[in-house]
């Protein structure tokens, strides 16, 4: 299992060190919480690829319409937000059992670099989200051809 | 590894003759006038890719999702594990297991299995 988070790279710290403070405070707190329940307050659950041309990020999140979920990206700050699709229940419906959540939830992320945001595609299949993040081009690395005295 | 969505199959009745890990889904369970109805959250699985049986009074759903294909890129975080959805769940013998229906969307698998009509019938009195 892997449990990188995305952004612990040395630039990190160098360039955003209130951030990179921020951050390491939240993770203790997260740890000092009972594990099991500070993971799952995470919803969606998520994967993330590094690809050449950014990122990929695929989300379970089974029982929204597609129209429900809401993508926001701002620099290196990817927010998503949905509402779960409820069975509309009659008086005399009783549960039995419940298991599944109800309510609308909003996750933040903050990525390991700025997104080309005219560029960022999501197709929401089976109930999994899946979202392209292309890097930005001012974050692309370049090659310098090196000149010839 | 805990994930909002699962619980890892600790109980699963059959063992997997594969490697590939299998995990319980989430689910509701409620019964309306004309029938017991389960949702299930089977994210990744689709209609090609289920299996809901029911044997001996026991309705069990199995759903496979397909792996992902590997030239996706470097996989660099991930707060669940791809595998498939197996769950079974004992139902009473006041239903009428011939008539269930399953369909699913977006990934929640819904089952409805309709009570037993009541045993009563109405008899018609004609006048002599």
């Amino acid at each position: 299992m892997l449990w990188s988070p995305l952004h612990r790279t040395p630039a990190d710290w160098t360039v955003r060190p209130w951030q990179e403070l921020a951050r390491l405070s939240a993770e203790m707190n997260r740890m000092l919480a009972d594990p099991r329940t500070a993971r799952e307050d995470e919803f969606p659950p998520l994967r993330v690829w590094a690809t050449e041309e950014g990122l990929r990020l695929e989300a379970q999140l089974p029982g929204f319409a597609q129209d429900s979920l809401e993508i926001s990206v701002l620099g290196d700050t990817l927010t998503l937000r949905g509402t779960r699709e409820n069975v509309q229940h009659v008086e005399g419906d009783a549960y039995h059992r419940r298991e599944r959540g109800t309510q609308s939830f909003a996750r933040t992320l903050t990525l390991p670099h700025a997104i080309e945001v005219d560029a960022v595609k999501a197709t929401y299949k089976k109930g999994v989200l899946e979202i392209e993040l292309p890097r930005a081009q001012s974050e692309r690395p370049r090659k310098i051809a090196v000149a010839n005295q | 590894m805990n994930n909002p969505n699962t619980n890892e199959n600790q109980d699963a009745h059959v063992e997997r003759t594969h490697e590939r890990r299998h995990w319980t889904p989430r689910a509701d369970i409620y019964e309306n006038v004309e029938a017991f109805v389960l949702m299930a959250d089977v994210p990744g699985a689709d209609e090609s890719s289920i299996d809901v049986t029911i044997e001996q009074q026991v309705l069990s759903i199995t759903a496979n999702v397909p792996p992902r294909e590997q030239s996706a890129g470097q996989l660099v975080y991930a707060e669940f594990e791809e595998g498939d959805w197996t769950r079974s769940f004992r139902i009473g013998n006041d239903v009428d297991a011939s008539n269930v229906q399953a369909s699913i969307k977006n990934g929640v698998l819904r089952v409805s299995v309709p009570k037993k009509k009541a045993a009563h019938r109405k008899i018609a009195v004609r006048s002599e």
